[in-house]
This record gives structure tokens, sequence and C-alpha cells, in this order.
């Protein structure tokens, strides 16, 4: 059998295993090296089957961690929302992000008035330093009720987006608000971007809601000037309202 | 409390915000002294004000200078959907929406618009160009341009109460520096030292040709410019 070929059956055995759960849905696949060894192929052809499973969005390849299974089964809306990495990748940029921090805390005021609940409900808190080609891009500081998600605090955010989490724990984004104003930038959000202290810049309020019309999460994001028109530009047709990042390919 | 990532400033403007409401007060209320807030949070005044400063960068408070800090009035919610047909915007009217003619229009105005209907339509254009207030508080200066043989089929594009069919709106918005925009221009806005600008930028399509052009130079601290999406309805769009 010619190299081709028998990459296309390497694959095919990838994409089997990843379809009939041997490899679930949120779990690193095996090494290339111990995929070569079970396999008895080169490391240089698991590779290539890999990067076509990668180019299928069946598997996402995390540097310094593994590749990770991102093909799911569950059919919702979640999972077809084009999220802004998709946008990013479209227009040439890698993306990825940067856990700055999470934490688990209280609602209080603030998270109490946002998502109607008691003021010591368990919060999930996360905040993200988003790049496209390893520029700084935005801080998006998200917020979600801490019993929501499964075992929140294991899940590596870099690999897996928020709504991945929401599909497979069943909550289903009905509708999405976006407020946006301006405000100036400070401190270590600034140097993280690149500004200048106190320069002006767009932020973003994100809420977003479930069928129940329920608040599953609230996001604030700050995002560098230069890379507005992903998180701001949209369009109006036929009376609704869309923003590009959310426009279904 | 872990000190990163600015976590501290953060939670300083979760306390003041709760205090504000809590405490029920209104736009033009003073805040309790620097070091009261300090000392009941048991943090510096350094920390403290860099808590404030968020709130003042959000618009939220004012520092008057030799003073202290005054409530600022509430944002103005506006529908990003009818940004530029904002006499179908009901929450908008109810709020006190009012505009007054302007005669200066900005040069970075006059050449995007340049840009896109070219030198002969943009003369030809219904041009409008207003300062948008709601009650006393100016919000932003918006300029629209309907492009001349348009006007034959629809009328008054920018003064309607109803979006016509067909129409495909692009819209955009950018911060912009203050410093691109005429000084007599910044003063009819009676800006405040901290407030920041948007420019919002809706271009009008119908039919393949771009029949009108909204520029607005919106004071993004006194807004909140909404948008609601339906993913249900976002499907098939492309």
């Amino acid at each position: 059998m010619d190299i081709e070929g028998k990459t296309l059956e390497i694959t095919n055995l990838i994409r089997q295993k990843i379809q009939d759960k041997s490899y679930p849905y949120g779990s690193a696949i095996p090494s290339e090296r111990e995929l070569a060894l079970q396999f008895h192929v080169s490391r240089n052809l698991i590779r290539s089957a890999v990067d076509s499973l990668i180019e299928e969005s069946m598997l996402k390849r995390v540097h310094g961690k593994g590749t990770y299974v991102t093909k799911t089964d569950i059919d919702d809306t979640a999972v077809h929302f084009k999220g802004m990495s998709e946008l990013l990748k479209e227009a040439g940029f890698k993306p990825s992000s940067k856990v700055l921090t999470t934490l688990t805390r209280k609602a209080k005021f603030k998270y109490s008035s946002i998502f109607h609940m008691e003021e010591d409900t368990e919060m999930f808190q996360i905040i993200r330093l988003r790049l496209g080609n390893d520029l700084p891009i935005s801080i998006e500081n998200t917020t979600i009720p801490y019993h929501s998600i499964k075992h929140i605090e294991n899940i590596d955010f870099q690999v897996y987006s928020l709504y991945d989490m929401f599909a497979i724990n069943g909550i289903s984004i009905q509708n999405i608000e976006h407020i946006f104003s301006s405000t100036r930038i400070h401190g270590a959000y600034a140097k993280l971007l690149n500004r200048e202290e106190n320069t002006p810049i767009i932020n973003i309020k994100i809420t977003s809601y479930t069928k129940a019309q329920q608040v599953a999460e609230y996001t604030e994001v700050i995002v560098a000037p230069a890379f507005s028109k992903y998180y701001t530009d949209g369009i109006i047709k036929n009376g609704i309202f869309n923003l590009t990042s959310q426009l279904i390919t | 409390m872990p000190k990163v990532f600015n976590q501290l400033s953060l939670e300083v403007e979760e306390y003041i915000r709760e205090y504000i409401a809590v405490n029920h007060l209104h736009p033009g209320d003073k805040l309790p002294a620097e070091r009261t807030f300090a000392a009941e949070l048991n943090i510096t005044r350094g920390t403290l004000r860099h808590g404030l400063e968020l709130l003042v960068s959000d618009g939220i408070i004012e520092n008057r200078k030799n003073s202290g800090y005054y409530i600022c009035p509430p944002k103005i919610d506006r529908e990003l959907l009818y940004y530029c047909f904002p006499y179908k915007d009901n929450r908008l009217i109810l709020s006190g929406y009012r505009v007054v003619p302007v005669s200066m229009t900005p040069e970075r105005i006059q050449n995007i618009v340049n840009n896109i209907l070219g030198p002969i339509k943009m003369e030809k254009s219904n041009t409008r160009k207003h300062l948008e207030y709601v009650g006393d508080i100016p919000i932003s200066i918006t300029y629209t341009f309907q492009e001349p043989l348009s006007l034959a089929f629809i009328p008054y594009l920018f003064e309607m109460d109803t979006i016509p069919e067909d129409l495909t709106v692009t819209q955009s918005i950018r911060v912009i520096d203050a410093g691109y925009i005429e000084a007599p221009i910044l003063a009819l806005l009676k800006l405040n030292r901290p407030d920041t600008l948007l420019l919002i930028s809706n271009f009008v399509h119908y039919r393949n040709q771009t029949i009108g052009v909204c520029l607005s130079i919106c004071v993004g601290t006194r807004v909140n410019l909404v948008t609601e999406i339906d993913l249900k309805n976002a499907a098939g769009i492309s």
C-alpha cells in the first residue's frame, strides 16, 4: 500500500475510535509515539493522520499538553456558534489564550444582580488574555455559576471553549446580549494589551441566556483597538442584527 | 486575597458599586471620603484609588477637583440595531431623546463620506447634522448622508420610524482619540476629562449600492449600546 493509502487508513482508525468514544470527548488521545508503536507505522505518518483530523476539527493540538478530542455528537446551537477563535482563524491569525487567573467566589452584590441568584451562591470566575499570532487581542473576564459545569476546576480552558462546556453539560444558549461602551485601560491590563496607561478602549458586556431565560454566563471584555472589528462589526439584514463573529459558515 | 491582575481593583469597584446601589445614591450625590472606604476595606488609599479610577473611566462616578467623587447620570441605553433610525428605538425616545441641528462637520467625517460616496454624490446628498441629547445630556453628534438618486424611491431614509425591507446595514464601532476631532465640535459634547469617544459607522446598502452613510461621534462613557442576538435567528445568514 502506498503511503497516502496507509495514512488514510490510520486516519480512519483514529476517527473510528473518536466516534465510538474509545477516545472520549474532552480527553487527550495517546501520544504520537504511542500511536506509532500501536499501529506499527512511523511517527511522521501518525502526525499526518492527526493533522487531517485537526483539519476536520475532531482534534485539537495543545502545545506542551497533547492532542485533545474536540468532536462531540451533541447537537446544540452552542456547538454551531461560530466563536471568536474560528473568526480569527479565518482572518489568518493563530488564536490562543492564556488564563490569567481563575477563582471560586461568592456572587456577592454584583453577580447576584446579574444572575438573579443569592449573594452567597458559589461562582466560578476566569480571566483570560486572548492572543492571535501571539499579539494581545483582548482580556475577557467571565463568570458562571460554579455548579453549572461539572468539575469546572479541572477543565482546561486553553483547550475547550465555554460553549463546548455548556454543550456537554446540557446548557443550551438561546440568546446573547452585548452592551458596548468605552472606558480607559489601567495597570496590569494596559501592560497585557500593550496600551499606554489611561488610553481609551472599547468594553463589551456579554450576557448569555438559556431557553428558560436564565443567565448562563456573564463576560466583560476589553479589546485592543486593532482587533475591534472582530468584536464589534455587525450586519443588519431583514431587521435582525448579527455580529460577524456569530454568523454561521 | 490574591493581588494579581488588577484583582484588588476589581474588588474595590464591586464594593463601591454595591455601596452606591444599597445607599440609593442619585446622580450628583457625593461618595464618602477616600479614607472612609480605605478604612472599611482595610486597604491603602492608593489601592482604593485604582478601584475608583475604574469607575471614573466607566463614567459611573466623576472626580471633582479638591472636592471628591460624585455620582454621574445613568448611562443611556441605545439599540445598536436602530442606531441610524433612532425614531424606531422606543426606549431611547422614552428616555427623552431629542436632536439639535449643528453646522460643523469634522474633517474626519468628511473624508470617510468622500471615500464612500465620492465628492459629487456627497455634495448632492441629503445631509443631516445633529447633536443628539437625552434630556440635557449630549450623547453624540451624528451625520447622515443619503445618496441623491435613492431619494426618489426611499425619501428621507434616516428620518423614518420603520426600516424598509431589502436594506442591509453594515455597522462598526471604533474607539477614537478626541485629538482627531476639532475642538469646537468637541465643545458641543461638553466632555469631561475622563470621557472617551466612539465612532459608530453605519453603511446602508440597497441592491448592492451604498445609498446612505451614518457616522456618529458618540460619548462612549454616557451610553450603553445594546444588541440582542438570538442564536436561532442567526442561522442561515452568511
